[in-house]
Formats: C-alpha cells, sequence, structure tokens
C-alpha cells in the first residue's frame, strides 16, 4: 500500500536531520569558546545566551514567515526601534502598562500592513519597500524623541518582560519558547501555513487554487511586524530604555538564522525549528565573541566568515550524506 | 546492420524508494526514430536524462558508436552533440525568444555578446520551424505550444547528431506538430537519431522506425515498429488489455452553467454556451482559439469586458478563483508545472491546496482525514509516489498531472472545467481518466474539457463546440461529429465577423 507524506507530517524533530551540517558548527562553536574563554561554559552564561538572543528569535521567527511567502523585510531593526520607543514614550506619558505594550505591539502591525499593502497593491517589490518604510520609521523615531533615548523606568515593564525569572530562565526566554510554540503550529497545522507555503513556492498555482496569495503576504506582513514590535517592546526592556537608532543588525542577523537554518531564499521551502538552529548558532557566536572581547567590527567580520562556512558545511553535509536532490540538480557521485 | 549509433548496456538507476531503471539494454540506430513508450513513471524520461547526462546510472554504460562515453553533466552530453527536449520546458521566461534559442552559445566580438548577430541567428532558426515569432518578444507573453517551440528551436539549433525529445507534442497545436514532424523527417535526412517519447499513438506509429517499451523500468522489448499493432503496444506496456470507454447517450441534466456572449480582449469574441449538469462538453479546436481565455474567464481568473455568466439560472460574477471556488467551479489548467502545481511540496499539500479550509478542525487542519483524501485518490488514479519523494518534482510527468486532476476532482466541484485533462498522461491511464470523466459526469456534474487532442475529444464528449478566432464555429452531437467535421470548423472561415 502506498502512503504519501508531505512536509507537514513529519515529527517535530525531524527537520533537524538535514541541518546536520549547522548543528555540527554549532557544536563546534560551543567546544571552541568553551576551551577559548574560561567565561562561556557555565550555566549563568547559557541564562545569558537566552536573554541576549531573545530579541533577534522573536525577529528570526518573523523572518521565517516572511522568507517563506516568497517576500523580504529590511525594515526589522527600525520598525522594532520605532515600536521601543512609542512604548517607552507611553509609559512615560503616564499610560497604562497593557495600553503602552499595545501600541508597541500595533507600531508593529501597522508598519508590517504598510510594507504589504504597498508591495501588494502596486506590485512593488518588497526588497524596496521595506526600504523605504525602514528610513521612515528611522526619520520618525529621531523627530519624536529629538533623537535622545527614552529610558523606561516602570517597575513591572522591567520585570515582566527582562528580569522575572522562571525556573531560572529569564522571561524573555519563555515569551520565545511560547511563540516558537504558537507559530509553529500556525505554520505547520493551519490551513493558513499551508498557504504561506503555497503563496511562497509558486504564487500562481496558489492563485488559481483559490487562496488568495495578495491577502495571504499582507497578513504575513501584519503578522511579522507585530512580532517586531514584540522584539521591539523586549530591546528596551532589556536596555532600560528605547534607543532611537534601528536595532544593531537585526533584520540582517535574522536573515542569517533563517537561511543557517535552510530556509530557501526563493520561499515555499523551510521551517521554523530549523530556524532556531541558526538563532543558535548566531547567539553563541555573539556571546562568545564578545566574551572574548572581539573587537565589534571584527566581531562582524567573524561573524560573516561563519554564517557562510556554516551554509557551505551544511551544503557539503546534505550532498555527502545520501541525498534527496532537488529538481534538475545533476546527481554526485560521493 | 551497420553498428548502432547509441548502445545502452545494463542500465540501472535507483532513486530513494523507487527503481527507476533496471538493468535496461538496447541500441539505437542512425538516421531512425527510435520511439520509447511506456506507462507513467515507467522511466523513459529518466533513461533520457542520463543520455543528456542529467542523471549518472548506478550500474551500466552507453557506448557511442561503439566507444563507451562518459556523460557527467549536461555540458558533456552536448559536446558529444547530444541535445535534449525536456517534458518539463527549461526556457527562461525573462528572456526573450533569441536570447532563449542562443543561451549558452551567444555570438561574440572581442568578448562581448555580439547582440545583431545573435538575433539573426535566432531569426534564422524561427523562421526554418516557421514559428512566426519576432525574437525580442518576451517568453512570458508566449503560449505553452510556442514555449516549446522555443525549446525545440534551442535544442536543434546546433545540428546534434543525437537528439531527445520528451512528448514534445504534449502541448503543441495541429499546425506546430506538421511543422515539428517536418523538422524531425530533415534531421533524419542528415542522418541524426531521434529518441522521441509519447503517450499519442496515432503519432508513435506515424513517426516510428523501432520502439522499444519499458516496463516498470525494465526493458521488454525493442523491435522495429511495424512488428506493433495498437493493441499489442499497449499491452506490452500496460502488462493487461485496456477497454475503450464506453458511452451511452444520456438525457440532459438541467442547465447549470450559462455564458452569454463573453467577449475578452481579441481572445475572446462573444462566446454563448450553456452546459448542463450530467454532460461532458468538449471545446475543440486550433491552438490559439480563444479556449484557454473561455475557461479563464469561467473559473473568475480573467474579467470579460463584456456578457454576462449565469449559474442555476441566476447571474454571477467571478472576480477571482476563490470565488468561483466557492460557486462549485473547478479549473484543471492546461500547464502544470507553473499554474497547477506548486512543485517544491508534497503530494498532500498539492493534492489538498484547493480544499484547504475543508480539512480542518477548531482551525487546525485534520491531517486524519486528509491522509484519507489522498490515499484515496493515490489509489484511484494509480499514482506512483513512493514516502521519500518528498515533492511532487520528483514525480513523473504524468504522474504529476495525476496530482492535478486528483486536487479537483477530490473537491467535487457541480462544474468541472478541465484544459488538457490528459497532458502527458500514458495510455492506460488515460482511458481510466476518460472513465473517471464520464462517471463523474453520469453522476451529475457538469464537465467543460478543453482538449486539443481530436480524439478525446470525440469519444469523451457528449456534445462538442469548435471554437475559431475566439468564436465558436459551430457545434455538434456525440454521434454525429467525426474527425472531418470538427477540423471543418475549426479551419472553417467565419463569415459574420464584426
Ligand atoms: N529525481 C528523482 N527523484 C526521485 N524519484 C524520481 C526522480 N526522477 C524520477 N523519479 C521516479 O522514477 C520513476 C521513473 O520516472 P520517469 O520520469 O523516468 O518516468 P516516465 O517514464 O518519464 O513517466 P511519464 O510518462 O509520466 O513522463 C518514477 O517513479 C519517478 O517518480
Ligand atoms: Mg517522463
Amino acid at each position: 500500500m502506498m502512503s504519501v507524506l508531505s512536509r507537514w507530517r513529519r515529527p517535530l524533530l525531524m527537520p533537524l536531520a538535514p541541518t546536520s551540517g549547522v548543528l555540527l558548527g554549532v557544536l563546534a562553536l560551543f567546544v571552541f569558546f568553551s576551551l577559548a574563554t574560561p567565561f562561556f561554559f557555565n550555566v549563568n552564561n547559557f541564562i545569558n545566551i537566552g536573554q541576549q538572543s531573545a530579541v533577534l528569535a522573536v525577529a528570526a521567527f518573523a523572518m521565517t514567515f516572511i522568507i517563506l511567502s516568497g517576500e523580504i523585510d529590511l525594515s526589522m531593526g527600525a520598525v522594532g526601534a520605532i515600536a521601543g520607543v512609542l512604548t517607552a514614550m507611553a509609559l512615560r506619558d503616564g499610560l497604562h502598562l497593557p495600553l503602552a505594550v499595545l501600541i508597541g505591539l500595533g507600531t508593529g502591525a501597522m508598519a508590517g500592513l504598510l510594507n504589504g499593502f504597498i508591495s501588494m497593491r502596486f506590485g512593488v517589490p518588497s526588497f524596496i519597500v521595506t526600504l523605504g518604510v525602514a528610513s521612515i520609521a528611522r526619520a520618525i523615531s529621531r523627530t519624536i524623541t529629538q533623537n535622545r533615548p527614552v529610558s523606561v523606568l516602570d517597575e513591572t515593564y522591567l520585570s515582566l518582560f527582562s528580569d522575572a525569572r522562571l525556573l531560572g530562565l529569564t522571561i524573555n526566554v519563555w515569551y520565545v519558547g511560547l511563540l516558537f510554540v504558537l507559530l509553529y503550529v500556525l505554520l505547520m497545522r493551519t490551513p493558513f501555513g499551508m498557504a504561506v507555503f503555497a503563496v511562497g513556492g509558486n504564487r500562481q498555482a496558489a492563485h488559481l487554487s483559490g487562496i488568495p496569495a495578495a491577502r495571504v503576504k499582507v497578513i504575513v506582513f501584519v503578522l511579522a511586524g507585530a512580532l517586531v514590535g514584540f522584539a521591539g517592546i523586549l530591546q528596551a526592556a532589556r536596555l532600560g530604555s528605547a534607543r532611537v537608532d534601528p536595532i544593531n543588525n537585526l533584520e540582517l542577523d535574522a536573515i542569517a538564522a533563517v537561511v543557517l537554518g535552510g530556509t530557501s531564499f526563493s520561499g515555499g521551502r523551510g521551517s521554523l525549528v530549523r530556524t532556531l538552529l541558526g538563532i543558535l548558532l548566531i547567539g553563541i557566536l555573539n556571546n562568545g565573541l564578545s566574551l572574548m572581547n572581539v573587537d565589534s567590527y571584527w566581531q562582524l567580520v567573524i561573524k560573516g566568515g561563519i554564517v557562510i562556512g556554516a551554509v557551505l558545511l551544511d551544503r557539503w553535509w546534505v550532498t555527502a550524506s545520501r541525498s534527496r536532490q532537488p529538481v534538475q540538480d545533476k546527481e554526485k557521485r560521493a | 546492420m551497420s553498428q548502432a549509433l547509441i548502445s545502452f548496456e545494463h542500465i540501472s538507476k535507483q532513486f530513494p524508494g523507487v527503481r527507476a531503471l533496471d538493468d535496461v539494454s538496447f541500441e539505437v540506430q542512425a538516421g531512425q526514430v527510435h520511439v520509447l513508450m511506456g506507462e507513467n513513471g515507467a522511466g523513459k524520461s529518466t533513461l533520457m536524462k542520463i543520455l543528456a547526462g542529467v542523471y549518472q546510472p548506478d550500474s551500466g554504460i552507453i557506448r557511442l558508436a561503439g566507444q563507451p562515453i562518459s556523460l557527467h553533466d549536461p555540458l558533456s552530453a552536448a559536446a558529444q552533440d547530444i541535445a535534449m527536449i525536456y517534458q518539463e520546458l527549461t526556457v527562461l521566461d525573462n528572456l526573450d525568444v533569441g536570447r532563449n534559442i542562443m543561451l549558452g552559445q551567444e555570438p561574440s566580438r572581442g568578448g562581448l555578446v555580439n547582440w545583431k548577430a545573435l538575433y539573426m541567428q535566432a531569426q534564422a532558426i524561427v523562421d526554418e520551424l516557421e514559428l512566426g515569432l519576432d525574437v525580442r518578444t518576451p517568453l512570458s507573453r508566449l503560449s505553452l505550444a510556442e514555449r516549446q517551440m522555443v525549446e525545440i528551436a534551442r535544442a536543434v539549433r546546433r545540428q546534434p547528431r543525437i537528439i531527445v525529445m520528451d512528448e514534445p507534442t504534449s502541448s503543441l497545436g495541429k499546425h506546430e506538430e506538421e511543422v515539428l514532424f517536418a523538422l524531425i523527417g530533415r534531421l533524419k535526412a542528415r542522418g541524426a537519431a531521434i529518441l522521441y517519447i509519447s503517450h499519442r499513438m496515432d503519432e508513435v506509429f506515424r513517426l516510428a522506425d523501432t520502439i522499444t517499451v519499458l516496463r516498470d523500468g525494465a526493458h521488454i522489448t525493442t523491435e522495429p515498429a511495424a512488428h506493433f499493432t495498437r493493441e499489442r503496444l499497449i499491452e506490452l506496456m500496460v502488462g493487461r488489455k485496456v477497454e475503450a470507454v464506453e458511452r451511452q447517450a444520456r438525457p440532459r441534466g438541467a442547465v447549470v452553467l450559462e455564458a452569454r456572449e463573453l467577449v475578452s480582449g481579441r481572445l475572446l469574441r462573444g462566446v454563448t454556451l450553456q452546459l448542463a449538469a450530467g454532460e461532458v462538453l468538449g471545446v475543440a479546436g486550433l491552438a490559439g482559439s480563444g479556449q484557454t481565455e473561455l475557461a479563464r474567464v469561467l473559473f473568475g481568473v480573467r474579467q470579460p469586458q463584456s456578457g454576462s455568466l449565469w449559474l442555476d439560472g441566476r447571474q454571477v460574477r467571478f472576480r477571482s478563483p476563490q470565488e468561483a471556488i466557492a460557486h462549485g467551479v473547478a479549473y484543471v489548467p492546461e500547464d502544470r508545472k507553473s499554474l497547477g502545481l506548486v512543485l517544491m511540496m508534497g503530494v498532500q499539500a498539492n493534492m489538498s491546496l484547493a480544499a484547504l479550509t475543508r480539512y480542518q478542525r477548531h482551525g487546525l487542519i485534520d491531517f486524519a482525514r486528509l491522509r484519507q483524501l489522498v490515499a484515496d485518490w493515490t489509489q484511484r488514479l494509480n499514482i506512483k509516489a513512493s514516502v521519500q519523494q518528498e515533492s511532487v518534482e520528483l514525480l513523473s510527468g504524468g504522474n504529476q498531472q495525476k496530482v492535478v486532476l486528483a486536487k479537483w476532482l477530490a473537491l467535487q466541484p457541480r462544474v468541472l472545467i478541465l484544459n488538457e485533462p490528459t497532458r502527458g498522461i500514458d495510455v492506460g491511464a488515460k482511458a481510466e481518466v476518460h472513465q473517471l470523466i464520464r462517471e463523474i459526469a453520469a453522476g451529475g456534474m457538469a464537465v467543460l474539457m478543453i482538449s486539443s487532442e481530436l480524439p478525446e475529444v470525440l469519444s469523451v464528449s457528449d456534445r462538442i463546440i469548435v471554437m475559431r478566432q475566439g468564436r465558436i464555429s459551430g457545434e455538434l452531437l456525440a454521434h454525429e461529429a467525426d474527425e472531418t467535421r470538427v477540423l471543418a470548423l475549426a479551419f472553417a472561415d467565419l463569415q459574420e465577423a464584426g
């Protein structure tokens, strides 16, 4: 009897298998930093890594949806920043906490709506639209803050989004975990998730199957925007103040994490579980390099090199182990 | 007999979960059309891709004129003067006709592309093939048939010694077909070997000098074409006898779908038709006579400029395929690769794409029911797919087509529009699909079937309309229709043109 599988019905961990290259990279970095610096290998530092990677993780989840649907979002750093700034200003001006948080999330969602709507309605590539929105967001946050960071004093806020701990882990790591589960279910278990894959894989075929392709993409942008707003809220809480400038490298790190996870840049193919691995790799890298006091410019160089290296390693691994080959791929003679 | 031009010797090829070729050996002579026959998934394309250097065999060798050769990639095959026309088109949509034809062989001067020479050479080939295309037209503006001809032009450009044609006519109209057959004649006269794959019996018997039959990856026989009758060939391919469709005239049900004076651009210039429950209405005509545009308008892909659409006697407007589907209309498009499938997704996902919202419980997809549905249709259409084939792009062409059919049949629509429903499907399976279409019509579905294969239209339809230049040039009932009559209508000059 024949049984037919699809990518939606695989055990949670199975997608990890083909990412062994990146897994290998994670392990290698882990061993390396453990030997290279005495500060790396201890529980407190692991908790740190989690805490430091939370903002990136949320953005990388958002980016996974965006890239799967065949789009790109280069506005995440700027949108995250303005969401943080508006939340902080709301708190400063005495708004209730839930309202302030809603403002942050809403700002992100609005930016996402703008990204999605303009690029779908007028057929402008999201690459361009999101660059433009990034620039606008940046200008607005400079203007409203007169270019000065907005400090956050609200104790509840700080504890709720950064300092509180549960079973030793900081609360933002728990948010990441919770979001992961929710988003995983959304992507892999709902018609909407299936539509995201389909729209990114072949927009025309999806359209002819009755999937409102443009609407799906706009929703993805809004969802991603809200997530990025949340990342901005976490970031402001962690730093105790909302910075005016775009969150450092946010979209580029997020893209790196997604691509390290093996998600295809042309859309339609990829996995959230594997993005998690990419986040881990970048998180460990950021943490280890800072612990070793590597100059921040060199950090960027090394990071770039390792990201490329890990992707190559992954390719090699996939090819070397008995492969599932993509179409028109000529086969290797191992 | 002189030495063979190509010898396949003990070729085997295993894909994860599929034994595609199993110890295949036979020879191909120069100056001949050598046809490969076999069911969907028999291994024809795989063998030809090995010859074209796309795949490496697990074991076995290929000799060219007695010399063992190694074809480790498509370039090394091209160096041996082997050209291939792939089943799934490989032309590039973002380039124009000329650049597609000359791709990889652009004439240059001083290191720069010599555009003038490029377009002149491309034009020469276009003229030879009577394509009537401007070499500067972007591919994205061409019809499937025209793209197929560009693919052919690209393959024959280098005057290859061996040329593989994998179902080249599956998307061609009558005229293009004749052009292709003439081209094959010239290639043959030049001493080239043509390896030809097709599921269309008529052209197989017309063209073939030699026929090789494959079944489940194994070589069954290679003999001169004269040794075969149609029945014997089918039996060898399928391993059993295939029944022809039986059809009784049935009373027509109530009219479900009605189109009045539909106009869309120059492609559709006023079409009025009625489609009743329980009937199969065949649409014949030369390629590009407006059939596809009609389907697209009926399915809400395209908005008509004027005219109206009626469903159950009530006027409707479909602003998108989504709305059409919601009203129970389904459409199997003509090009599975670009319109029918999301290639990187699996069989289950593709089959359920149009029914996403039907298979959910509490907002989540009900995978148990979905799997059941997929298992049912996989069995019903005899789709060959293995667990390891995670994406439909790894299925054989005919099996891909069956997945598209299953996707729409599973919806159980009230109106089913089929555009070339059996493109790439083998004879045995084709008879089954025809039977299936008859059955679902008998079950009360209204079926509109567009096909460029006259025998298909004639054997499956209850009623046939013939299109010509965006209009209906005539209507025939099944019992009064035959090839001559349909063709007469397809070519007839419309006098009452406006
Ligand atoms: N790259 C691949 N990976 C896995 N399986 C493959 C791959 N290519 C082909 N197959 C499988 O090998 C078998 C033979 O496929 P092939 O494409 O050669 O069939 P075919 O005879 O050309 O059929 P059709 O008439 O439908 O085109 C099929 O079962 C197909 O699913
Ligand atoms: Mg084939």
